[in-house]
């Protein structure tokens, strides 16, 4: 084998192999410590300045070099420079091979060795044979010269390649014999260990290690002995982490001979496994969130309620942040943060946060109103809650450690905040931050869906709650009107409104208060209903009062035009004070009474009772508002009707005045031209005298006639007491002028209330009668009384052709005034067909005689 | 105050209606000791002509186109005393009978009685003797003997707003009109007439009427 040397770019000698001092200059200081070592040697300077140029080139060389040898013979060198390793060139190592060349002989040289060969040719020349076997044997070390060679090139390039791999590679490895002396180290171990080529066949025991847990002697010992690896960590001097593993080194076949320890370097890999380790942890801790957050968004869809889901929501993010004790605030009312979930607090601390101004001045309002989460790490040391009130409820608490987070809707609007508390300092990551943005906004998605949702049922509550009052106010004002409209008379009509209003909103008594004729500035009770016999104790109670301004429940609301709604006995006991017995004994426990307006003015009040609690109906109210337009028409309608009736009564008062003055007058004249006709024709003509003396007779008959007439229509006065008489009057005027007999039967069942009764009902009797003569073409007439306690009825009774066939479209305006007539004093007035022909024409008029039309007699009140 | 009855008694007629003036004159114009002097249609003219006519008797109806015929009544009464006056009138000599005697006519007869009445009706004021009808001067003489008694003492019972209805009633107002006046209502007005009756013993509302009427007049 040549001898060979690994260099650096440099020239410094790595390693020797083979015979390689006649190549090397001595080293030029004093000898180390380790004298075999090669330390100090260097290249002699030809052979560097073939490195330096392979070194330029950076690539192979093998110039010829004059060498002089050990025996000082001038030779010829093959020098091989070679680069191992694929660094760089200036770092790279390269392999020298010094290769002796076989020398070119002088002359003499080549004298001398024909001489010896002649001479080895004598010698050999009687042995021809010899020479063919030595020619075999010749041949036969040629071949196996060559495969010599060939075995010599490829140990050689194994040795090549392990070198380079040994220099290539990072790993510190060291192979020991069996007696445990250095062998073979790699470049790794060189630097590691600090060991120098001086060091090989040096024991391993010599080592001086820096490394900590590294005991090589021993671990060696134990491999050689067991046969078995070892693998021991061990510890660098700057805290690098090794792993060292004791293999033996076993040959081709199989024997032991020696060990190998091999150095691996961990830090790195420590330092990425703890970073694997913690990431691992960290993905396990996200999942377990994420599988919290997933458990509770799928929680949030189900139709729970909104605490409960806000539990759900707070314990998710008391589990995610780790934390003890937990909150959800609500901005409930407008304005305030109430408490709608927490965990682990206690009283003291619920109470001062229950309900919070949404402008207080403290941490949480900052968070608010930076719509910013606040994250307090310590709530003792940090600056937040510095002097603040609510330190010491925190304190008190255990809180040592906070954060609010807000909750904010899709539209930004700022729904409340989700906090979590600590009882120790806590340090919050950037992914609890991340899962907790995420948890809220699952929480404000779901406090915007309820509250959203909670708008809408409210919303359709209230829609529906408006179709039903919409639907039972259209059915109500149908029937209202309906009612004032068909009924024979508006207080027929008002009393049917009545018993409607009492039936929809289950009230018992119902009474329409209207103003006292006989004191303009009270009310008495004009039209009742009441639905039960057992009311009637109270209905009769309320029947006879009268009630001036602010007086009782009516006059308060007559007064005032406010509605008053009593639902407490107390309250009942104060504003009834002359019903109060009554309305104890009929168990009534709620009362209303509503004013009923006439334009601006209160004209009436409607008042109210029942058995049990009435909450104040604003639809009732209101309704009533309508109801009053309703009555009104039907006042109005009244009022054109009373100024029909009187215009058709100025119409009639006009002519009669024109007949009594001029149809009189001219009858007067008449009946004088007659007498006097009469006596101066006395003497002349007896026969003439008769008849001027008729004439006058006639004449003085129309002008009676005229005058009973007039009398009839225009009676004075007619008063309670002389009603009847006044009647038989017109019966026997009726009967004289038309000559149709007209009775009168019976006699009033109850005195009438009035004149005024007495008078429209005098009227009535007349029309009916004019009728029966002029559009009946009655034969007999009969002015009939009847009526039952309580009640007065006056019928006229005619045997005409029926009012059907009257055929006369005059009774129209007629039939209408007695109706107004018969209202106006709150009777009712029937036609019907006779039972034996005819028509029969009655006004019933009731005990109890109502008040005039309200607007008639309403006083002169100043205007509110 | 009675009249020559020999001679011829000039009379004025004061009416409105040329049917009635005619009517009178052909029923005077029968009686031989009677004779038309004069017809006025108005309170005016028949001034005028008792100036130039010189009547004995005035014809007057209450109604007449220029005033009212007591006016006319009080007038003559002043300007001609001499001239006996005797009403014609269509109107309820219930209601104004009394009245027209008081402004000094000597007579009532309405027209109705007229047609075979008015000449002993004029005969009977010529006689120097007052003429209503007979149901009248019943009615009258009635009232004066209650009036006797003690009319002004029963009126002092009245309370003073029992007075005021009483008055109104006088003035010819309804209830009514009574009622809407004094702001109260009818059935209140009733009260007092019934009340003002009976403290002043009346039989019925015409007398009530009758009475208050005679009663505001002598106001």
């Amino acid at each position: 084998v040549s001898p060979a040397a690994l260099v650096t770019s440099a020239g410094r000698i790595i390693r020797l192999y083979g015979a390689m001092d006649p190549f090397l200059d001595p080293p030029a200081g004093t000898p180390s410590r380790r004298e075999a070592s090669s330390a100090g040697k260097t290249l002699k300077r030809m052979f560097l300045a073939a490195l330096t140029l392979a070194v330029r080139q950076n690539r192979e060389i093998a110039p010829k070099v004059p060498h002089r040898n050990m025996h000082g013979h001038r030779v010829t060198l093959r020098l091989t420079v070679r680069p191992v390793g694929s660094a760089a060139a200036a770092d790279r190592h390269w392999l020298m091979v010094f290769e002796e060349l076989p020398a070119r002989g002088t002359r003499a040289k080549k004298l001398g060795r024909l001489q010896q060969l002649r001479s080895d040719l004598r010698s050999t020349k009687p042995a021809e044979r010899q020479v063919e076997e030595m020619e075999t044997i010749n041949q036969e070390l040629n071949t196996l010269n060559e495969q010599l060679e060939d075995k010599v090139r490829a140990l050689t390039a194994v040795n090549d390649d392990l070198a380079n791999l040994l220099v290539a590679s990072d790993v510190a490895s060291v192979f020991l014999d069996t007696d445990l002396r250095i062998k073979r180290f790699t470049t790794g171990a060189a630097q590691l260990l600090n060991l120098l080529l001086t060091d090989i066949d040096q024991p391993v025991a010599h080592l001086a290690s820096d490394l900590v847990g590294a005991d090589f002697v021993e671990y060696a010992r134990e491999v050689l002995e067991t046969g078995a690896p070892i693998e021991r960590p061990a510890l660098g001097p700057g805290g690098q982490k090794y792993f060292l593993r004791v293999l033996p080194y076993r040959a081709a076949d199989q024997t032991m001979q020696g060990v190998v320890l091999t150095l691996f370097n961990v830090t790195a890999l420590t330092t990425i496994e703890r970073e694997l380790r913690d990431t691992k942890e960290q993905l396990s801790a996200d999942l377990r969130r994420m599988s919290r957050l997933h458990e509770v968004s799928t929680g949030l869809v189900r139709e729970a309620d909104l605490r409960e889901l806000l539990d759900d929501i707070l314990a998710a993010a008391i589990e995610i942040t780790e934390a003890d004790m937990g909150l959800i605030q609500l901005v409930e009312p407008p304005g305030f943060l109430t408490i709608a979930a927490q965990h682990g607090f206690a009283k003291p601390f619920l109470d001062f946060f229950r309900q919070v101004r949404l402008d207080t001045d403290n941490a949480c309002g900052a968070a608010i109103a930076g719509r910013r989460r606040l994250v307090v790490e310590d709530v003792i040391t940090g600056p937040v809650f510095e002097g603040a009130s609510c330190l010491n409820i925190l304190r008190t608490a255990r809180v040592r450690a906070l954060q609010s987070t807000p909750l904010m809707g899709r539209a930004g609007q700022f729904v409340g905040l989700l906090s979590t508390h600590f009882r120790t300092r806590h340090h919050f990551t950037d992914s609890e931050r991340q899962w907790l943005d995420l948890l809220a906004r699952q929480a404000a998605d779901l406090i915007v869906r309820r509250q959203t949702e909670q708008q809408l049922v409210e919303a359709q509550g209230e829609l529906e709650h408006r179709v039903v009052d919409r639907t039972k106010w259209l059915t109500l004002m149908h029937d209202v009107t309906r009612a004032i409209n068909d009924a024979p008379s508006w207080d027929e009509g008002l009393r049917q409104v009545l018993h409607r209003i009492c039936e929809t909103e289950h009230w018992q008594i119902g009474l329409i208060y209207l103003v006292d004729r006989d004191n303009p500035d009270g009310i008495a009770p004009v039209i009742s209903w009441f639905d039960d016999k057992r009311y009637r104790p109270f209905h009769e109670a309320s029947e006879g009062q009268r009630f001036t301004h602010r007086q009782s429940l009516p006059g308060r609301v007559y007064a005032d035009g406010i509605p008053l709604w009593l639902n407490e006995p107390e309250q009942l006991i104060e504003l009834l004070p002359t019903r109060r017995e009554a309305a104890t004994a009929t168990g009534l426990r709620a009362a209303a009474a509503l004013p009923i307006r006439f334009g601006r003015d209160v004209i009436s009040v409607l008042e109210l009772f029942s058995d049990r609690a009435h909450t104040p109906n604003e639809v009732l109210a209101n309704l009533m508002n309508d109801v009053c337009v309703q009555i009104g028409k039907v006042l109005e309608r009244e009022h054109s009707k009373a100024q029909l009736s009187d215009l058709i009564w100025r119409e009639q008062q006009g002519l009669l005045h024109t007949l009594h003055d001029s149809l009189g007058q001219t009858l007067t004249g008449l009946g004088m031209l007659a007498t006097g006709l009469s006596q101066r024709l006395r003497v002349a003509d007896v026969g003439a005298v008769e008849s001027a003396t008729q004439i006058a007779h006639l004449a003085q008959q129309a002008l009676a006639e005229v005058r009973l007439l007039s009398r009839n229509l225009f009676p004075l006065e007619i008063e309670t007491e002389s009603f009847l008489a006044a009647l038989e009057q017109l019966a026997l005027t009726t009967t004289l002028v038309h000559n149709v007999p007209v009775q009168v039967l019976g006699h009033p069942s109850e005195a009438l209330r009035d004149g005024v009764v007495a008078t429209q009902l005098y009227r009535i009797v007349q029309e009916a009668l004019t009728n029966a003569v002029k559009h009946a073409h009655a034969r007999t007439i009969a002015i009939q009384f009847g009526g039952e306690p309580g009640l007065t009825s006056v019928s006229v009774i005619d045997d005409g052709v029926g009012i059907q066939n009257a055929g006369d479209k005059h009774d129209g305006a007629g039939l209408g005034i007695m109706k107004y007539r018969a209202s106006s004093i709150g009777g009712v007035l029937t036609v019907e067909a006779g039972t034996g022909g005819g028509t029969v024409v009655t006004c019933t008029v009731r005990g109890i005689s109502p008040q005039a039309l309200p607007y008639k007699n309403r006083p002169r009140r100043r205007q509110r | 105050m009675s009249t020559d009855l020999s001679s011829s008694v000039r009379i004025l007629v004061v009416d409105d209606h040329p049917i009635v003036r005619l009517g009178i004159r052909q029923m005077i114009a029968a009686e031989p000791r009677l004779t038309i002097c004069g017809e006025a249609e108005s309170a005016k003219s028949a001034l005028r002509l008792v100036e130039s006519s010189k009547p004995d008797l005035a014809l007057v109806d209450l109604s007449l186109e220029d005033g009212t015929g007591l006016e006319l009544i009080r007038t003559l009464r002043e300007v001609a005393p001499a001239v006996q006056i005797l009403v014609l009138s269509m109107h309820d000599e219930a209601l104004f009978a009394e009245r027209a005697l008081r402004a000094g006519a000597r007579g009532y007869i309405m027209k109705q009685e007229a047609i075979d009445g008015l000449v002993n009706a004029i005969q009977e004021v010529l006689a120097g003797r007052l003429f209503v009808s007979r149901r009248m001067s019943q009615s009258i003489l009635e009232r004066l003997g209650h009036d006797t008694s003690n009319s002004a003492g029963q009126l002092g019972n009245l309370t003073d707003r029992e007075l005021e209805v009483f008055e109104l009633i006088g003035r010819g107002m309804s209830t009514a009109a009574i009622a809407e006046q004094l702001d109260v209502s009818v059935k209140t007005i009733e009260t007092y007439r019934s009340n003002i009756k009976s403290k002043l013993d009346l039989k019925d509302a015409t007398d009530l009427i009758r009475f208050a009427v005679a009663w505001t007049e002598r106001l």
